[in-house]
């Protein structure tokens, strides 16, 4: 029996939704340095790692699903930055322009 | 089933079949060896297989990639492969836009092998497929 539904998009604050992201990765110790940008209502959060396995990367990829719960029909890319991946390893090229740094521990 | 559910599945697992092609055979051509496009394809047999879901169950075929992520991070249905469709979706996406991103062999693999087979596990299980 299909079950008619979409799914219903609500505009949410980036600093607020990397706020919470900044709490969730906290206490990770492979996670260096946060980001946000937002264009056209979707916002994007970018995490600076060490190299990591691959198991543990997936457990932060599954951190989205649980953003999306405290932020319900909120936009948002999530992205994992790790120099494994680059030829050439570039912030500046692989971060957008405007995006800011969003401390992920107090000073 | 409906038809259009069919077509998606279809598709989705042409588009297995190629990735896991691509990773045995084309990635080879070329030096560095291209596996991040391994993860392009699957991410599109991905895409195809949460679109089956979506209107089996729910009658419903999304607009865009948003509208997708949205349903996958909240159906409880999608839920148990979440984290495997994230990291296809984000890995794609590097792969086609950022220069210089790269993957080694083990890293396609596991966006194949692991990743993409959680997506149509849980998507032919919840569908009823053997």
């Amino acid at each position: 029996m299909a079950i008619p539904w979409q799914p219903e998009i609500r505009p949410v604050d980036a600093h607020e939704l990397a706020a919470a992201l900044a709490e969730m990765v906290r206490h990770e110790p492979s996670v260096l340095r946060m980001w946000v940008s937002s264009h056209g209502g979707v916002t994007s959060l970018w995490l600076l790692t060490e190299d990591m396995e691959s198991k543990d990367e997936l457990r932060l990829y599954g951190l989205t699903a649980d953003l999306q719960d405290r932020f319900p029909g909120a936009l948002f890319h999530f992205h994992l930055l790790s120099p494994q991946y680059y030829e050439w390893f570039d912030l500046d090229m692989l971060l957008p322009q405007g995006a800011e740094e969003f401390a992920l521990r107090a000073a | 089933m409906e038809w259009q559910t069919e077509r998606h599945i279809q598709t989705a697992e042409r588009n297995r079949a190629v990735a896991l092609a691509h990773l045995n055979t084309q990635a080879h051509s070329v030096r560095p060896p291209a596996y991040e496009w391994a993860a392009v394809i699957a991410f599109y047999a991905a895409v195809h297989y949460v679109n089956a879901y979506l209107w089996e169950v729910r009658r419903y075929e999304p607009p865009d990639h948003q509208s997708r992520n949205l349903l996958v991070r909240g159906d409880p249905g999608l839920r148990p492969c979440q984290q495997h469709y994230e990291r296809l979706l984000a890995v794609g996406f590097r792969a086609r836009y950022v220069p210089g991103f790269r993957l080694l062999e083990q890293g396609a693999r596991d966006l194949v092998e692991l990743d993409l087979e959680a997506v149509r596990r849980v998507v032919r299980d919840a569908l009823g497929l053997t």
